[in-house]
């Protein structure tokens, strides 16, 4: 099975968190949990869809990882979650 | 320019309280986000990849200098010093804090503005033409009647759960500079044999997923029926439009499965029933609206000294033959602002381009500002022996691009960098591409080529009638480009065709140098992109960038 991280947005600022080992949000992809099989995927999403329910966070889903050095970076599969991740790959007015 | 009435004040400033209440019970859990979400929504919320943007409503993309001042104030106070227009003429902002919307809408409706029915299945903002009211060639300014529809709209109780969202386009001049063509409902204004003025008719027009052109629907409609026959399409399109599958829910749909005969003879019988109703507009009215966008005080100019500085200036000379379009007050022209810097993002302004240019508009062009569906902005009245200062004063903000309706005007909506639906970046392969276009253009003086960018196949920049269309998709994980020739939004209007197979993000670029230099070997006198292409048909295009795959 592939390597999974949990994220959603943060209800206050719409900020892009990852879920962390203890529960804990963050905006650092570094600092988020990776989740390998299935048991360990179904526990963390369950707990983080309580953070949802109780609106401290919106759109709860799992993220693929890209599997080399994540104890270095964690570097998500799809452009569209690297973008969420790292932001926007354009430096804005 | 229309100033808000006090039922106008009144509407806003309660909506803002509203949604004030609204989010309050979000943030203390009293909502879910599955209730809050369409509240949200209602008043231009969404949320995107990063954060939460702000829609903002600019009805018909008009502006007062103190409202381009607020949108700074909110750009600076709320956000991240910047704001984005958008093809619909009205502007986004990218990074709000959910608990910040209330002040913003505040402080929008102390500005006389608001952010609802940018978003949802609603009634959208009506678009029209950026020079409407100055144009030589118009039949009559088509803005009055875009603000009697945005009155009859606002919050219009029967159309707040259509099947989808609907967009209404008008054009004063059979120049169509407003897209009417690609919009569920277009207006023309049009003559009637007696003299008096009216519209033609065009319905189920739209891009996205299933692309298609209005057709026409009457020829002739007269002004005082405008409310009844619009609502009547409503109506026949909200009992009978799809609401089962999201991706045939549009009008044009409708339009399409029955047939336009049939569609007319449904909204002409129910037009029978509602002609004669409060919805028919008296002379007084109109003429009360119509005095809210009465000219400006004109002043006599001369161009003499216009045309001297057009003479010492090459600069100057270049951006007053790209950028101004004739006014129909002799000595007046109205100015193209460019927020298309080479390399730079499409319709971005910063928060002190928008302060300074305000003071411009103050100074320049009447205090008033308008918004074009291709994402620059316009100074609409602007006396000629002015210019000149005028264009020191942009090209000192970095707003005096010369380059409208060019290559590197690029029409692009925010792309997978920040929006929530997109399937691949358009803002990067923009900038790319006006970057190497700009040289192009430069050495070979490529005329009117319009090239507009499309992150997802919904669309928001409308790639399918650029002359060259670019739409992002994802496959195989990857960013694709597939490429369209031989779009137009114009009175000529037409879908661009897919060329053939996509490119990578790294192709992408040098695919459209190549069909551009293609062009330019096929290329009669001054012929534009898109006549050459109408000549040629596409198969030069597909052999130099295909060969014989």
């Amino acid at each position: 099975m592939a390597q999974l991280v949990i994220t959603g947005n943060r209800l206050q600022d719409g900020a892009v968190v990852w879920r962390g080992p203890a529960g804990d949000w963050s905006q650092d992809i570094r600092r988020a949990a990776i989740l390998a099989g299935e048991e360990a995927l179904a526990e963390s999403l369950g707990a983080a869809r309580l953070d949802e329910a109780s609106g401290r966070i919106i759109g709860v889903y799992e993220v693929e990882i890209e599997t080399q050095d994540v104890r270095v970076r964690v570097v998500p599969a799809r452009l569209r979650e690297r973008i969420r991740a790292g932001g926007p790959t354009v430096s804005f007015a | 320019m229309y100033a808000y009435d006090a039922l106008d004040d009144r509407l806003v400033r309660e909506r803002a309280a509203q949604f004030r209440g609204q989010v309050a019970r979000r943030i203390s859990g009293a909502l879910s986000e599955d209730e809050f979400k369409p509240l949200r929504l209602r008043n231009g919320l969404y949320l995107q990849l990063h954060a939460y943007m702000l829609r903002v409503a600019i009805p018909y993309g008009l502006l007062n200098a103190d409202q381009l001042r607020a949108l700074a104030r909110i750009a600076r106070r709320y956000d991240r010093g910047y704001g984005h227009f958008t093809t619909r003429q009205n502007i986004q902002f990218n990074w709000i804090r959910l608990e910040d919307a209330p002040d913003i809408l505040e402080d929008l409706a102390a500005a006389g503005m608001h952010a609802i029915q940018t978003s949802g299945n609603c009634i959208r903002n009506t678009t029209t033409d950026q020079f409407a009211g100055v144009a030589a060639d118009e039949i009559e300014d088509p803005r009055p009647w875009a603000e009697i529809i945005r009155q009859w709209s606002t919050l219009h109780p029967e159309f707040s759960f259509l099947p989808r969202k609907f967009k209404v386009a008008i054009s004063g001049s059979p120049n169509d500079r407003a897209a009417i063509a690609v919009h569920d409902i277009g207006l023309s204004m049009a003559r009637a044999p007696d003299g008096g003025t009216g519209f033609r008719v065009w319905v189920g027009g739209g891009l996205g997923r299933t692309p298609m052109l209005a057709e026409a629907i009457r020829d002739f409609l007269p002004g005082e029926d405008l409310l009844s026959y619009l609502e009547a399409i409503l109506r026949v399109y909200n009992a009978e439009g799809r609401r089962d599958n999201l991706y045939k829910s549009r009008i044009k749909i409708l339009v399409s499965a029955l047939g336009i005969d049939r569609f007319r003879e449904l909204v002409e019988a129910e037009w029978a029933l509602i002609r004669d109703s409060a919805l028919r507009l008296n002379e007084a009215e109109i003429s009360r609206i119509r005095a809210q966008f009465a000219p400006p005080a004109y002043e006599v100019a001369e161009a003499r000294q216009f045309a001297a500085r057009r003479m010492e200036d090459t600069a100057f000379a270049r951006w007053s033959t790209a950028n101004l379009f004739s006014h129909k007050q002799p000595g007046y022209a109205a100015v193209t602002v460019s927020l298309k810097p080479a390399g730079g993002i499409p319709g971005d302004i910063t928060a002190n381009q928008m302060v300074a240019l305000a003071d411009l508009a103050d100074e320049y062009s009447c205090g008033e500002i308008r918004v074009t569906h291709r994402q620059n902005l316009v100074l609409a009245h602007v006396r000629q022996d002015r210019l000149y200062d005028l264009w020191r004063a942009l090209d000192s903000l970095d707003l005096a691009t010369p380059n409208l309706m060019r290559v590197t005007d690029i029409v692009a909506c925010p792309g997978l960098d920040f929006c929530g639906l997109a399937t691949a970046r358009s803002i990067p392969v923009a900038q790319r591409l006006s970057e190497r276009l700009a040289e192009i253009d430069e050495r070979h003086d490529l005329g009117e080529l319009t090239i507009n960018i499309s992150g997802c196949i919904n669309s928001c920049a409308h790639h399918h009638v650029g002359h060259i269309g670019i739409l992002g998709l994802e496959k195989a994980g990857a960013e694709s480009y597939q490429v369209t020739l031989g779009g137009s939004s114009a009175e000529d209007a037409s879908l661009g065709k897919i060329i053939g197979r996509g490119f990578s993000a790294d192709e992408i670029v040098a695919a459209i140098e190549t069909i551009i230099l293609t062009w330019l070997e096929q290329r009669r006198d001054g012929e534009r992109f898109l006549d050459s292409l109408r000549r040629t048909g596409p198969a030069p295009f597909r052999e130099a960038l295909y060969g014989q795959d």
